[in-house]
């Protein structure tokens, strides 16, 4: 692509400027001659904001004069015009197409107030046919020409040219040229391949040890319930045997049912026996005392009688003296002192003892006799009227005695008699046993079977919940399985991407190498002194000697200027984007014969590559004129009105 | 546009696996095409085309 027109309007210096770029058939090489501070590169700095909508050779944009030209900005607000636009528009010719880039600016004057740019490219093929493209698509067009990525292959600053291979540049050079080349779209494939296979391989965990896991669960859970089982099974064979066993032993005991109660009920009756037995004995025993106790009552029952009613009587008549000793009395009247209590007797006391004394004509002895009997009298007196109801009571007693004992006969000889009308007693005891037994052990089983039904309830619920867990391990398994299979696909396509990348990488290095080498011999004055041009991997240039020494680091400013531009017509011609190159100030760094030689290659380059160049005049010596001058399709100065806006003069 | 050196080079590396040619294929005109988020892409393409053995 080559620029033919650049019009600028209100942009910066420039008020309304018109650049023209025509091309004649051996070079072209365009020239612009200007002093600092008139707008050269600002020029620059239009052509970026047209294209890419910034101006990246402002030195700062915060303390920059404002974008809309000064004096036309006067101008309008003194007519009124109060809303004026900056238009910068590059035509620019590519094979048969005819492309405009334009980029307005509506401004408002007063304060300066920036509104929403408007971008737009239009192409106009051979056949005239035009596509028009307007903002972001505008900026995708302007892609396909000169790629913002690599503007700065297209549009430099020559002062920085001989620093071209320092600092970062190399990094954003290999950033750029893979960009370029596509290497960066098959480098983030393989990244993205790298990072799907990385997920990939971290899998659905280690379902293998789970299903392990699990298939212990489920072997441990068969085990017990086939144990369980057979335990069933066991209890189901021997509560069957004991239900067998009970009906046949009932079937053998219909009718001969009793036994077991009848003995029971013979054992009972015999001790019942045995204890009215000893009854009877005690009652003979009771009957001897009553007869022996009442014999006597009995004959000594009158004189009792008689004794007892005379005691009573001696006492209704107070004939018997009180329980006093007389002979203490009569010592207490020799001594005149009461033995009792120990004092002195008065005549009355001693009146009222001689009183109690003559009144005393039982002697105290026999008083105390009678009394002693009184109450042994009394029971017999009173005792033997109970004689008949008494001997009626223990008669009673052995009657009854006697009927028990015959009624307990009686019932024992029945029992005795049923008991003996068995023939095979133990054989019948023997199933009452057996059976008992059973109906015990049955009873015992059918707890222990529902014990152990319920535990096997339990665990089967458990090895269902094995089961289902079994099923979803392996139903991730088989993600598994699949999972593998497809990172095993990914690996092997992240493979190819790889050695595609490696491939691309080293062939576009490989192409910049040797480029560049070419470029470099095709330019360079010394012409036997350096052997070839050559990148690391990190797109680090170097220049090796003709003697195989390493020499970038020796190089004039020219020659590593010359090593840019070579890399940079390299980077051109590999990249496919074969554009102008616009160098601002390009021989600044260089100086004496290298200048001119500088100057010599440019020419050269314009023959293949349209060249524009802005100079200072100091800058544009006569020697770079000299060589210019001729070849130069266009050359032209920019020079100040008013020190507000800039205007071109175009010389040829 | 992917660049017809990948393409060339992609068929060169796969003439024995078309699975794979097609697999990388839909992966690089993905990349050309769309900007954001692969992961999900990159799958389907791998599940569509990589037979269930």
């Amino acid at each position: 692509m080559r620029i033919t027109d650049i019009y600028i309007s209100n942009y910066r210096q420039y008020q309304e400027i018109h650049l023209e770029f025509p091309k004649n058939k051996e070079h072209d090489l365009h020239v612009i001659v200007a002093q600092n501070g008139i707008g050269k590169t600002n020029l620059l700095n239009a052509i970026n904001w047209c294209l890419y909508g910034d101006e990246p050779h402002l030195g700062d944009v915060a303390k920059s004069l404002p974008k809309f030209n000064l004096e036309a900005k006067r101008q309008n607000l003194s007519m009124g015009i109060t809303k004026a636009e900056i238009v910068v528009k590059i035509i620019a010719e590519d094979d048969m197409q005819h492309l405009e880039f334009s980029r307005s600016l509506l401004v408002k004057l007063e304060d300066n107030y920036e509104y929403e740019p408007e971008f737009s490219v239009s192409i106009t093929f051979s056949s005239g046919d035009t596509d028009i493209y307007e903002n972001n698509d505008a900026d995708v067009c302007v892609d396909r020409y000169m790629p913002k990525k690599i503007r700065q292959y297209f549009y430099f600053d020559g002062e920085q040219l001989h620093n071209y291979f320092t600092g970062d540049n190399n990094t954003n050079i290999k950033e750029t040229i893979h960009a370029i080349s596509q290497v960066d779209i098959v480098t983030r494939v393989k990244e993205r391949l790298t990072k799907i296979t990385s997920d990939k391989a971290k899998g659905p965990g280690n379902v293998s040890d789970q299903l392990d896991l699990v298939n212990k669960d489920i072997s441990k859970c068969e085990k017990r319930i086939k144990e369980i089982e057979d335990l069933i099974t066991e209890l189901d064979d021997q509560i069957r045997k004991s239900t067998n066993i009970i009906k046949v032993n009932t079937e053998h005991l219909q009718g001969k049912d009793n036994l077991p109660e009848l003995e029971a009920k013979y054992a009972k009756l015999k001790q019942r026996l045995n204890d009215l037995e000893s009854e009877s004995d005690s009652i003979k025993s009771d009957i001897f005392k009553f007869l022996k106790e009442y014999k006597i009552i009995l004959s000594f029952y009158p004189s009792a009688e008689r004794t007892l009613t005379l005691i009573k009587d001696k006492e209704s008549k107070n004939l018997l003296p009180p329980n006093i000793d007389k002979n203490l009395l009569l010592s207490m009247l020799q001594e005149h002192r009461c033995k009792i209590c120990d004092h002195e007797l008065t005549s009355d006391d001693e009146a009222k003892i001689q009183q109690i004394i003559q009144q005393i004509q039982v002697s105290s002895a026999t008083s105390n006799r009678l009394m002693a009997i009184k109450s042994e009298l009394a029971r017999v007196v009173n005792a033997a009227p109970k004689y008949p109801v008494k001997k009626e009571e223990i008669l009673q007693r052995k009657k009854l005695n006697e009927d028990n004992l015959a009624e307990v006969g009686k019932e024992l000889q029945d029992i005795d008699n049923q008991i003996s009308k068995f023939s095979d007693k133990e054989q019948v005891k023997k199933w009452h046993h057996e059976r008992d037994e059973h109906e015990k052990l049955k009873i015992d089983n059918l707890k222990k079977q529902g014990q152990f039904t319920s535990e096997y309830n339990n665990i089967k619920v458990k090895l269902d919940d094995h089961k289902i867990k079994r099923t979803s391990i392996l139903a991730k398994m088989d993600v598994a399985k699949r999972m593998l299979q497809l990172l095993e696909f990914a690996t092997k396509s992240q493979e190819i991407v790889a050695s595609i990348e490696q491939e691309m990488m080293d062939e576009v290095k490989t192409k910049m190498a040797t480029s560049t080498t070419e470029y470099f011999h095709k330019l360079i004055w010394k012409k036997n002194t350096y052997s070839c041009v050559t990148l690391n991997e990190n797109y680090e240039l170097d220049l090796i000697h003709r003697d195989d020494y390493s020499c970038v680091g020796s190089c004039s400013a020219a020659e590593r200027a010359l090593l840019a531009l070579s890399f940079t017509l390299a980077l051109h011609k590999v990249s496919g984007f074969d554009s102008l190159l616009f160098i601002d100030t390009p021989v600044a760094r260089v100086s004496d014969q290298n200048r001119v030689n500088f100057a010599e290659v440019l020419c050269e380059v314009s023959k293949d590559k349209q060249i524009i160049m802005t100079f200072t005049p100091d800058e544009y010596s006569s020697e770079i004129k000299n060589i210019f001058e001729p070849a130069a399709t266009s050359s032209a100065t920019l020079n100040t009105v008013n020190e507000d806006a800039t205007i071109y003069n175009r010389r040829t | 546009m992917v660049n017809k050196e990948i393409l060339i080079k992609l068929k060169n590396k796969t003439q024995d696996d078309s699975a794979q040619r097609e697999f990388l294929t839909k992966i690089f005109q993905f990349e050309d095409e769309t900007r954001g988020w692969y992961d999900k892409e990159y799958n389907k393409f791998l599940e569509e085309i990589v037979p269930r053995s």
